[in-house]
């Protein structure tokens, strides 16, 4: 008992096992335990379809291989970029995505400082329109957009995707023109003012002092509007139906077609048997889909983070 | 010089009307345009497929969506139950969320980028394979195997069991939907003057008590604005129920009339809903945040 004493003792433990101390330190166990499960929640899927993706048939059938594939393979790799026609898709959804989100953040930043800046008459209708325009599913429109687009003959081209968003509508785009107004509403008129008295067109100073001034505003648009364009499905299954021209998301559900027609007679069971066969290759591809955005996330994330510090939502 | 004032401003409303006239031609076409169609059809029974040609019938696919298709009534309050019990949990989730990666934790840099997962992955067809049947059930087995051993597996009722998968798998869902609630809430609190906390902290104000007296009542208006937007991106996501059985009678059945109706039907629902929120807890809430 005596050297036990001594340590403690020496240790100061009585002094450091305050109840105070021991409550503190449970807290911050609870938190710790609490952000890494709500953390494994998004990373386990990633984890579980990096792990798999790398796995033969034999690995994924074998129950007892849970996690670490016994025999690595690159094949299924391989045939996702076949399936997805990666080589293709990759780049047409590249060039929809930036042109979409180059558009957004040209129309949706202009048109924003116009109802923030200058008062005319029926602002507030237009702006109640704006968020109008957020709230209307687009699925309900799908029809009569359809009907539109045959019209101009833009059916078949990127042009339903792509010109929308350059006049501030496309998708999603009244929350940027109110993330944007968030921000200019944030901003002193001062700079303005004096531009003014300078004897600046408001076009001018809109170009030349408040467009310069929305970097953080501009990088969460870039970041969410690329996101959500990368990512979508929708819009582009109704309107892009040459498979020259499909985009990587619409390649996923293309993708079960094509593991269907694999087999001559195909039944529920047989397609089940062809998808759990193809679970690798399944996995490598979404992760592929994925990785794009994952990338540019990973390039931006710390601008980004500053960005939503300063993007002024808040007054 | 009150004649050249009012000049001035026709003028200044000539310039705003200009940096506006982008999306007035936008939203005419894009949004205006379709949705008076769709308002048209939803009243009319399209004669000729090919050439659009339409007889008004009225209210009759109006009547018709809720007397004699049977499934669209129960799905849409389904759909609306979902997306409530969503909303309190999407609610809660990003909250607590926002608020540990805003204080200063250990790893907050790497904490931070996997929550904003959602915000970039949390759309689309990609989301929904993560979410997938496989997938939910793989994170199920994983969670159950890390949380109780295989005897207390199997000393468990089997109802027991169903319900803590149920529950899993709404969080895993909720969780995965609440990207940019995160965010909104991490912005709003990134707007809180630490100044105001110094002074809490010199008026020996617990943390409890912090969060109670300053952070919430200062948080409400983002509140408000995050549940509206969970709201509208509840009932508007492509995942959303309604809208694909609307979309489904559309596309596959044919009967664009009876769809336009129905979307219609809920988009009246959307707006009156979300619009009552905002109005009915604006002012509780500007009070709160005056105090």
């Amino acid at each position: 008992m005596k050297p036990l004493q001594e340590i403690s003792a020496r240790l100061q433990l009585s002094k450091w096992l305050t109840a105070k101390n021991v409550k503190s330190f449970l807290l911050k166990l609870l938190l710790y335990v609490l952000l890494i499960g709500l953390a494994f929640v998004f990373l386990q899927p990633f984890i579980y379809m990096l792990v798999n993706s790398f796995k033969t048939y034999t690995d994924v059938m074998n129950m007892s291989v849970k996690w670490v594939p016994r025999e690595g393979t690159l094949e299924n790799w391989k045939l996702a970029a076949e399936v997805l026609n990666l080589d293709k898709t990759f780049f047409n959804s590249l060039l929809v995505t930036l042109l979409s989100t180059l558009g957004h953040l040209f129309s949706c930043s202009f048109v924003a400082y116009g109802f923030t800046r200058f008062r005319f008459p029926g602002r507030g209708l237009l702006f109640g329109l704006v968020i109008f325009s957020i709230v209307v599913p687009i699925q309900t429109l799908s029809v009569p957009l359809y009907m539109l687009y045959s019209n101009l003959d833009w059916v078949g081209t990127y042009l339903p995707l792509i010109v929308p968003t350059f006049v501030g509508m496309g998708l999603n785009g009244g929350i940027f023109i109110f993330l944007f107004r968030q921000y200019y509403l944030s901003l002193p008129a001062s700079l303005e003012e004096a531009a003014a008295l300078d004897g600046c067109s408001e076009y001018g100073t809109y170009f030349r002092i408040v467009l310069p001034s929305t970097g953080a505003t501009m990088l969460v648009s870039f970041v969410l509007s690329c996101a959500w364009h990368w990512n979508d499905y929708f819009e582009p299954g109704l309107y892009i139906n040459n498979s020259k021209q499909y985009l990587l998301p619409q390649m996923l559900p293309a993708m079960y077609d094509f593991f269907e027609k694999l087999d001559v007679n195909t039944t529920q069971e047989s397609l089940e048997m062809a998808l759990k066969y193809h679970t690798g290759v399944i996995m490598a591809a979404t992760l592929m889909c994925v990785i794009p955005l994952l990338i540019m996330f990973l390039f931006l994330n710390n601008k980004f983070m500053q960005g939503i510090e300063r993007t002024g939502l808040v007054e | 010089m009150k004649k050249r004032q009012s000049g001035l401003q026709k003028r200044k409303a000539l310039v705003g009307y200009g940096f506006i006239a982008p999306w007035i031609i936008g939203f005419g076409v894009f949004c205006l345009f379709p949705v008076v169609y769709s308002l048209i059809f939803s009243f009319s029974e399209i004669k000729d497929p090919t050439t659009f040609s339409f007889k008004m019938v009225g209210l009759q696919n109006y009547l018709d969506a809720f007397l004699v298709d049977t499934e669209f009534l129960p799905t849409f309050l389904q759909s609306i139950g979902d997306t409530f019990i969503n909303l309190i949990l999407i609610l809660f989730f990003s909250f607590f969320i926002a608020i540990i990666i805003n204080r200063k934790i250990r790893f907050r840099g790497f904490f931070r980028m996997v929550f904003f997962l959602p915000v970039i992955l949390g759309t689309g067809f990609i989301l929904d394979q993560i979410l997938g049947e496989n997938l939910q059930e793989q994170s199920i087995t994983v969670v159950r195997d890390l949380l109780f051993s295989e005897d207390v597996v199997r000393t468990m009722p089997a109802e027991f069991l169903e319900m803590i998968q149920e529950l899993l798998n709404r969080i895993t869902v909720v969780l995965w939907n609440s990207g940019v609630q995160i965010l909104l809430f991490l912005t709003g609190l990134q707007g809180i003057s630490p100044n105001i906390y110094e002074a809490a902290r010199v008026d020996a104000a617990g943390e409890w008590e912090q969060f109670w007296l300053i952070t919430l009542p200062l948080m409400s208006p983002m509140i408000l604005l995050t549940i509206v937007y969970t709201l509208v991106a509840g009932f508007t996501n492509s995942s959303n129920e309604v809208l694909e059985y609307i979309l489904e009678i559309a596309f596959q059945k044919n009967q664009l009339e009876l769809s336009s109706a129905m979307g219609w039907v809920y988009f009246v629902f959307i707006i009156v809903f979300v619009g009552l929120t905002f109005v009915l807890m604006r002012k509780p809430i500007e009070r709160a945040s005056d105090r």
